[in-house]
């Protein structure tokens, strides 16, 4: 009661009052937005491009493909190494086991 | 919170997510459909921009179909994906600020012209007075338009509690949730931003 009063009274308070209550009624009166009609199907094809590596940045795609293609190489250079090995390792074998039972 | 004190809407939250965590994808564009106006109108609310609240909003359903293996589905899905939105629009906003700071001779970083050396670094810029808004438009537009200008220019933190508490209806306990603050924190950066709002209608009422 005393508040309204003082209100009522003090040009200060009541134009303050005034305003607050024109803020909090313009803010409630924004109109609501809404999302764009494409909004849902945006997002799924997004994610779907996302899934297939086809949202990766061009940069990361390209490091990625350059890791796999070296691990390849890698690979196949370590089985190339060992298949030689293999190869060369039973061949010397007989021939020095051949050169022992020649001297022997 | 355990999953049976969750709303209606909180329980068949976490049955789509529970789906979408089984590989579900429909379950999770059921999620889109049902919070994009949400987060696409949280978003535009606080950058002011349709292409880039379209951006933010889209980012941040990626953002929680990345991230939902980390939920905790007791919790309210809602408060999850807005607290992601309106980070996103905070950090967005705050982007935004630095490229676009004026610097001392009045210049934007980019070379533009927007001011002079004194309104440099100024943390609050209210609209003009009423005498530079048309006079065929009511008071209570002027008003809401003044209100509007007013709220752009508000610090990120107070703008994303009035749009959330205004426009989308949040009690400041899940203001609180969705910005990681103390209900109290919520209440008092909304106390202040209405303070701030009503100083800029100085000029008109």
């Amino acid at each position: 009661m005393l508040l309204r009063r003082h209100v009522q009274e003090c040009d200060e308070c009541g134009g303050y009052l005034k305003r607050m209550s024109a803020v909090v009624e313009a803010l409630a009166g924004l109109e609501g937005v809404e999302a764009p009609d494409e909004f849902a199907g945006a997002v799924m094809s997004r994610l779907s491009a996302l899934a297939s590596g086809a949202g990766e940045p061009a940069g990361e795609r390209r490091m990625r493909h350059g890791l796999v293609w070296l691990a390849a190489a890698g690979l196949g250079l370590a089985m190339a190494v060992a298949l030689a090995a293999v190869r060369r390792g039973p061949g010397r074998e007989a021939h020095d086991k051949l050169a022992g039972a020649g001297t022997a | 919170m355990p999953s049976s004190r969750l709303s209606r809407d909180g329980r068949e939250d976490a049955r789509l997510v529970r789906e979408c965590r089984e590989g579900d994808d429909r379950a999770f564009e059921a999620l889109v459909r049902r919070y994009q106006d949400q987060v696409f109108g949280v978003a535009y609310r606080m950058v002011s921009d349709r292409e880039e609240a379209m951006d933010i909003a889209q980012e941040t359903f990626i953002k929680a179909y990345q991230g939902l293996h980390s939920f905790d589905a007791r919790l309210p899905f809602r408060a999850w994906l807005l607290k992601i939105g309106t980070n996103s629009s905070i950090d967005h906003l705050r982007r935004r600020n630095r490229s676009r700071e004026v610097r001392s001779d009045g210049y934007l970083s980019s070379g533009e012209w927007v001011a002079g050396p004194s309104n440099a670094g100024a943390p609050f810029d209210p609209p003009g007075p009423a005498s530079e808004i048309p006079e065929n438009v009511s008071v209570a537009n002027e008003t809401a338009e003044v209100v509007r200008g007013a709220l752009d220019g508000l610090p990120e933190k107070y703008k994303a509690v009035m749009v959330l508490y205004h426009m989308e209806g949040l009690s400041y306990s899940e203001i609180g949730r969705v910005m990681g603050i103390p209900r109290n924190t919520a209440k008092t950066w909304g106390l202040r931003a209405r303070s701030l709002l009503c100083e800029a209608l100085e000029g008109v009422m």
